[in-house]
């Protein structure tokens, strides 16, 4: 990405409150007749792509590129400082003690550098983050020393020491969660996962550092961990007793969720998926609301954050078999996507909104849009979740049946056995559908026979999932048995799976 | 915090260019009233080194605070810069600017490294952690993120160290 476009998606990303301190601050720098970079500013804000040509013709730099290039990093680095200097989140007015503290210290104003500098401290403490903490007590401490304002005037090293050492226990539940949520992403549900080295050091994991002033980050990346292993593990009630865990934290320490905001959003996130899990589907829309006015009550501005609520939201229409109501979201999704920044080059939320879109043109019977999306993830490669690629491939060869491309089906056959092959994933499953499949290719779908064949596909595919369970879950992401079952009994799949979730949708 | 113990001590050794900063800034934050405050300030601690009983509280501890502020912008060194931009990785990462978060602390990092600034680096290798957890679950990135943890331990065992050596000279 070029600097250019920095300063673009920049200004881009800035709200009408931000524009107004800008233009406000901007006055503080008016040099000569004219402030040059708010003009840049606004003729960027016009553009819908980026042209640097047109601003060099406007701003009249046709034969001074150098000094174009030194205004965008000027304004680029001025709206920062203007934004840094509205933000009023509390590290920020913690660097902003200590750096008043130090400058004080230097001009030899020892009382009022060490008054500022023992606020930095104990908002330091208040917020439990470690680096801060460490760096404005040893600052307290030299401040006492030199100003000579006595030995009770700091905590002392042995105090300093102590929140090193809680700093390096806290990176230990920090680096395991790390490491099991990356496990996580790559497959949902991890066969034999209890042999894996993260995913065991979790599991057998005891908390450590017992005082409560020094553990709320230690307490929260615990949990977090074990909630994702026994997700992994599909012991749902323990994973939800590890958020009930989390939420008695959250309220023990509400003034954290200022600073800690994408735990807090990762706590109430996986409560929702857990309950989705449960099949509690009203529990589950009830919590995602719940986090959705979260977000605005705390004015979270992540879309990222936004979107995947939107995902869950549509996977429970979609495992309730509500595919019409999802169908008619699917505006407000794509524009929930647009909202991110650059769409195109976050695979996670591409691979995600183009398998949830193949699945609801699939529930409705738009075999041909489904497929659409389908090829994006096949075809781009989109390997951010595997569990998700392997699905996505077998549901192309399912695509192509109700398509009734034989010809085509027995390409696609070869080709996706040696992706899943590739991907050791849904290796039993896959010989079962590819063989039923292969049949159908060859007999040219006779319909006399195909009852039986269906009915023994999914005596196949469920005795398959008895011997791989892991390969069941997942299958959670496409319900292959109720498509099989509709197909035996000529029911819509929506209808099927409606049915089976039980859920009326209010 | 009560500023009129600070107030006068602190306003009345400003060197003049600290004090024309002062007063642009207020000007431009459209803080008349404090201009006008600091103004009328400077001119009584010329005659006398106490302040008049007039000025209220609130006032003074406003002023006080803006001058802070202001000094804190003035003065510019290395770790307030990596303070800095800290702050400002903070926010491209609300905004979902990641690439440009991610920029932001490569440039903070060398600052830190090349001034010794250790908590300032540990800070950052959390944020470096945090945005890593965005990528791809790749390979890659788990030895990526390995690589990072080895440097916070690190970093730690260095805290320690200085700690140590700092404890033996005070005895």
């Amino acid at each position: 990405m070029k600097p250019s476009e920095n300063l673009f998606d920049l200004i881009k990303s800035i709200t009408p409150q931000e524009r107004q301190a800008i233009f406000t601050l901007s006055k503080l720098h008016v040099k000569g007749e004219e402030n040059k970079y708010l003009l840049l500013f606004q003729e960027i804000e016009k553009q819908k792509e980026f042209d640097e040509k047109v601003l060099i013709k406007i701003l009249g730099y046709e034969n001074d590129l150098n000094k174009f290039a030194f205004l965008k990093n000027y304004t680029y680095h001025f709206i920062l400082k203007c934004l840094e200097e509205r933000s009023n989140a509390p590290y920020k007015r913690i660097r902003s003690k200590i750096s008043q503290a130090t400058i004080l210290r230097n001009k030899k104003f020892y009382r009022l550098a060490h008054e500022l500098i023992k606020e930095a401290v104990r908002t330091a403490e208040k917020y439990q983050a470690f680096d801060l903490w460490i760096e404005a007590s040893r600052i307290c401490c030299d401040i006492a020393m030199e100003g000579d304002l006595g030995s009770q005037s700091c905590e002392g090293l042995f105090t300093i020491l102590q929140i090193i050492e809680g700093k390096e226990s806290y990176f230990v539940y920090r680096r395991l969660f790390t490491m099991v949520r990356l496990k996580h992403h790559q497959t949902t549900f991890i066969k034999n996962i209890h042999l894996m080295k993260e995913f065991k050091a979790v599991y057998d994991e005891e908390l450590m550092l017992a005082n409560p002033a020094m553990n709320f980050n230690h307490k929260l990346y615990f949990y977090l961990s074990k909630g994702i292993v026994y997700y992994a593990k599909k012991e749902f009630d323990m994973a939800y007793i590890m958020v009930k865990e989390l939420d008695k934290h959250w309220k023990k320490y509400p003034w954290m969720v200022e600073t800690k905001f994408g735990a807090f959003y990762n706590t109430y996130y996986n409560k929702a998926l857990i309950e989705l899990n449960f099949k509690q589907f009203s529990q589950a829309i009830h919590s995602i609301e719940d986090l959705q006015k979260n977000l605005s009550d705390y004015k979270r501005e992540n879309p990222f954050q936004r979107f995947m609520l939107f995902n869950l939201m549509i996977d429970i229409y979609r495992k309730c078999g509500y595919f019409e109501e999802a169908l008619n979201k699917t505006e407000e999704y794509r524009i929930a996507r647009e909202t991110l920044h650059k769409p195109e080059e976050n695979i996670n939320s591409k691979q995600l909104y183009h398998f949830y879109l193949a699945n609801i043109y699939f529930g409705v019977g738009d075999f041909k849009s489904a497929n659409k999306h389908i090829n994006e993830i096949i075809n781009n490669a989109m390997d951010y979740n595997k569990d998700i690629s392997c699905v996505a491939h077998l549901m192309s060869l399912i695509i192509h049946y109700e398509l009734g491309k034989t010809d085509l089906l027995i390409y696609r056959i070869k080709s996706v056995y040696r992706t899943l092959k590739k991907k050791e994933c849904l290796l039993h499953i896959i010989d079962v559908v590819l063989d039923f499949l292969k049949d159908i290719a060859k007999t040219k779908f006779d319909p006399g026979h195909m009852r039986d064949k269906l009915i023994k596909l999914k005596e196949d595919i469920e005795q398959e999932f008895t011997r791989e369970p892991m390969e069941k879950e997942v299958m959670e992401y496409f319900d292959i048995l109720s498509w099989i079952t509709s197909k035996i009994e000529k029911k819509p799949f929506s209808q099927v799976i409606k049915a089976k979730s039980g859920y009326a949708l209010g | 915090m009560k500023a009129r113990n600070y107030i006068a001590e602190l306003i009345k050794p400003l060197n003049p260019s600290e004090k024309g900063y002062l007063k642009k800034l207020f000007n431009a934050k459209q803080n008349h009233s404090m201009l006008k405050l600091f103004q009328s300030l400077e001119e009584e601690l010329k005659l006398s080194s106490t302040l008049h009983v007039r000025h209220t509280d609130e006032d003074l501890n406003n002023l006080l605070q803006l001058i802070l502020e202001g000094l804190e912008s003035y003065h510019a060194g290395p770790a307030s810069e990596a303070r800095s931009l800290l702050n400002q990785i903070e926010i491209l990462t609300e905004k979902n600017l990641y690439h440009q978060a991610e920029k932001l602390i490569q440039k903070a990092k060398a600052l830190c490294i090349k001034n010794e600034l250790n908590e300032q680096l540990s800070e950052l290798i959390e944020w470096e952690v945090s945005l890593q957890g965005n990528k791809a679950p790749t390979e890659e990135n788990e030895k990526k993120f390995e690589s990072l943890f080895e440097e916070t331990f690190e970093i730690i065992t260095k805290q320690k160290k200085e700690l140590k050596s700092k404890g033996d000279l005070h005895e």
